[in-house]
């Protein structure tokens, strides 16, 4: 059985009189410890679909199966606890909070599960450290590059430790040598700690840092061999 | 949110606000004589049937002597608080409730349309004493006795030169 | 699973924007201090009237009067009579508590100064002393033909200086001159406001041969009974008798309009910090709308985000509370009032500091609420992209 099961899943919004249809009747299957990557030209529903995926949104019709969690008919207070166990989120933009330090954003995720202060910053610094930026703990995200705070976002990503990261355009603000470095660092989250990631991009570099590779065009899937 | 909706979701919240701290000034409390409270006043003072020969006030005040029996009749003005005593008002003299101007009057036996010298002079104090003292105890709620009844007291009168005239009751009869 | 946001988070968002910070602590600040202000005026204002009623005490005056000592008159020898007559008058060392009374406002002229000023003077003799006995001598001596004693709050009163009410300095009423040989206390009552002046050569100087009203303290409250009773008697006097806590109730819902006023005017500024302050967050909702989603999407609930708004708020709210507490203890602590004919003392007391807290405080958790709506209907996936 695979990690992530996408069956028959349609999702449709209003846009002003439009009713838009970013995806209809998709069906996917992502395997544990894959690298997966959604690749498509803009609007072409690659968000929606990875905001179903994290739970954050959900299908008009279809089903959505992670793990053994069925996703569209659980409650959002159920879904939260989920997703705060079980999926890590890198936005295109790291979205830290300006006012905590690294640091600060880091141990955010770990208030939801009651640890001690100990426990807290063990797993902090181990975080801060995967993503090289231990020396940038005290650090406010003003006072760090947009690299950097990609890879701060990365770390608190994975600082709870879950399974599945999604990301979203997670090089699409930065530089040609701050995108490589992020794109290593998520490949190596994948291969060493076998994360499952699922990414979108419309960056053919970034794309080619997936196990598999797969088109998004007007709401129909279509599979392509892996790059790598 | 647009300012319209920030207003749809505020104004409520506003709306109860302002009734928490509007100040409403809570309704009068009833008539004095909603509730009859109950007498202690001992029962030997009650007359089943009215007595003959009653004097009204007025007359009364002018004819009696100090110490001499009398019959008087009229309407109760008004009660002295945890005393057996009231004011007994001739009944030629008409309460706020039936006529004047402040015929809706919220307290018609204080005659508070009349003259209070008018009232004074129409007026004789009713007391229930044991020995020299007046019982303390309510006289109002004795066999329904309350503001503007009409009574007939049988007693003995006591007078002074100033006009006043108290009488030191043996009896009473309230007309139901 | 534990799901507050850190308390620092609330805490140090409120640096974000030290300006729109700066301002909606101030309106807290300005709010408590009011509330605080409004709250000691009332309750200055009730205790005050409501200071000088005693269970034990009834106050006889004309039933003509309609309950007003100042209009009321009552034959001059009133008070011996009700010690004669009435079972249950108090004595202390065989002088019966019962004290006859002039009370008028007057117009009065202080020392050379010929401004006139409206004050309140009662004519008493010694008996008053006994009847009310709040009174304290606190300098000087009691007064002589000629010579007044002053209240604490007279001169506040009379919107006069301390020092022009000074024991030695001389004020004019009636024609005539008086020299102030005494001040005195009641705290609590409306009697500070108050000069007292001998009774026999007030009636002189006021051509009347009567008083205004007789005070009369009872062995027991119980005894009411027995001086309504008189008045009932004695007809011809026509008098009415009215405990003094009564007395002193009416007078005190006199003043009730100004009450509601006070608060009216306290809640419609509340109501309008209450706006600014809901509108401030808002604003910071708004400001924060895809920071808000991204904590959302890492794991956090709704009600959680709310909480640490109104953690925010209150923090904000709590520190403005302080100042404005403070602002008000140094600017309101022991000032005092005119009101009529009358004068008091604001009062401080932790009632009133309570409603200014809770108040500051109350107002601080209504406003979040049109920002606690607006997260809690947040939509997570598109609020994510907004810039």
């Amino acid at each position: 059985m695979s990690l992530i099961e996408l069956r028959h899943v349609t999702k449709t919004y209003r846009k002003g009189e439009h009713v838009v249809t970013p995806l209809a009747d998709v069906t996917l299957d992502v395997e544990k410890a894959e690298f997966f990557v959604l690749v498509g030209p803009s609007g072409s529903g690659k968000t929606t679909l990875l905001n179903l995926i994290a739970a954050i949104d959900r299908p008009d019709s279809g089903s959505i199966r992670v793990g053994d969690v069925e996703l569209g008919t659980s409650s959002s207070s159920r879904l939260a606890d989920w997703r705060a166990e079980h999926v890590g989120y890198v936005f295109q933009q790291a979205n830290l909070v300006p006012v905590l330090t690294a640091y600060e954003n880091v141990e955010l995720p770990l208030y939801l599960f009651g640890l001690s202060a100990a426990e807290r910053h063990r797993r902090v610094a181990l975080a801060l450290e995967a993503v090289g930026l231990a020396d940038r703990a005290t650090h406010l995200p003003k006072q760090l590059s947009g690299g950097q705070e990609q890879r701060v976002a990365i770390a608190r990503a994975i600082v709870a430790d879950p399974e599945i990261l999604v990301a979203d355009e997670p090089t699409g603000n930065l530089d040609h040598e701050s995108a490589e470095g992020v794109l290593e660092l998520l490949s190596r989250l994948h291969l060493e700690r076998k994360k499952t990631v699922v990414m979108v991009t419309h960056d053919p570099r970034a794309a080619r840092f997936g196990t598999r590779r797969m088109v998004l065009d007007k709401g129909i899937l279509r599979e392509e061999a892996a790059a790598r | 949110m647009t300012s319209s909706n920030f207003l749809r979701a505020f104004l409520p919240i506003a709306v109860v606000g302002l009734g928490l701290v509007a100040c409403s000034d809570s309704k009068k409390s009833a008539s004095a004589s909603v509730e009859l409270p109950t007498s202690a006043l001992p029962e030997n003072y009650h007359l089943a049937a009215e007595p003959a020969n009653a004097r009204d006030v007025l007359i009364a005040k002018t004819e009696l002597k100090d110490g001499e029996p009398v019959v008087l009749r009229g309407r109760v003005q008004d009660f002295v608080n945890g005393m057996a005593a009231f004011t007994l008002t001739d009944g030629a003299l008409k309460s706020c409730d039936q006529e004047g101007p402040m015929k809706s009057c919220e307290t018609p036996w204080d005659y508070c349309c009349t003259d209070p010298a008018e009232l004074n002079a129409a007026s004789a104090v009713i007391e229930f004493r044991d020995g020299e003292a007046v019982r303390r105890t309510d006289a109002r709620g004795f066999h329904g006795l309350d503001h503007l009844k009409w009574v007939t007291v049988k007693g003995i009168a006591k007078t002074d030169d100033k006009g006043n005239l108290t009488v030191i009751a043996d009896g009473i009869y309230v007309k139901p | 699973m534990a799901r507050r946001l850190p308390l620092d988070y609330a805490v140090l968002n409120l640096g974000r924007r030290p300006g729109r910070t700066l301002l909606a602590g101030a309106s807290s600040a300005l709010v408590a201090a009011l509330l605080v202000a409004t709250a000691a005026f009332v309750r200055g204002l009730d205790t005050t009237f409501q200071g000088a009623a005693r269970a034990d005490t009834a106050i006889v005056l004309s039933s003509v009067a309609e309950r007003d000592v100042v209009r009321s008159t009552v034959t001059a020898g009133l008070g011996e009579l009700i010690a004669a007559s009435v079972r249950g008058v108090a004595t202390v060392d065989g002088v019966a508590c019962v004290s006859d009374e002039i009370h008028m406002g007057t117009n009065l002229r202080l020392g050379d100064d010929e401004r006139v000023r409206a004050g309140f003077v009662r004519g008493v003799t010694d008996r008053a002393f006994l009847v009310h006995d709040a009174v304290t001598v606190t300098e000087g001596r009691t007064p002589r033909t000629g010579e007044v004693i002053v209240g604490r709050l007279a001169a506040e009163q009379l919107g006069a200086r301390e020092e022009e009410l000074a024991v030695g300095r001389t004020l004019r009423f009636e024609n005539s001159a008086f020299t102030i040989v005494g001040r005195f206390a009641a705290p609590g009552t409306t009697i500070e406001a108050e000069i007292w002046t001998p009774l026999a050569p007030l009636r002189g100087l006021t051509k009347r041969d009567d008083s205004s009203a007789t005070f009369v303290k009872l062995e027991s409250p119980d005894a009411i009974g027995e001086l309504a009773l008189f008045a009932k008697r004695r007809l011809d006097l026509e008098l009415v008798v009215i405990p003094s806590a009564v007395y002193y109730r009416e007078l005190s819902d006199y003043f009730a309009p100004i009450r509601r006023l006070s608060w009216a005017l306290a809640a419609l500024i509340a109501l309008a910090a209450l706006f600014g302050g809901a509108n401030t967050l808002n604003a910071a909702v708004q400001d924060r709308v895809r920071e808000l989603a991204t904590l959302r999407a890492i794991g956090y609930g709704p009600w959680a985000l709310v909480l640490s708004l109104a953690e925010e708020a209150l923090v904000l709210a709590s520190a403005g509370a302080l100042v404005g507490l403070v602002a008000a203890r140094l600017f309101l602590a022991g000032s005092s009032v005119r009101i009529a004919m009358s004068a008091f003392q604001l009062t401080l007391d932790p009632p009133a500091i309570l409603v200014g807290i809770a108040g500051a405080l109350a107002l601080a958790l209504f406003g979040t609420a049109p920002a606690a709506l607006r997260v809690l209907k947040l939509p997570v996936a598109a609020a994510l992209k907004e810039n």
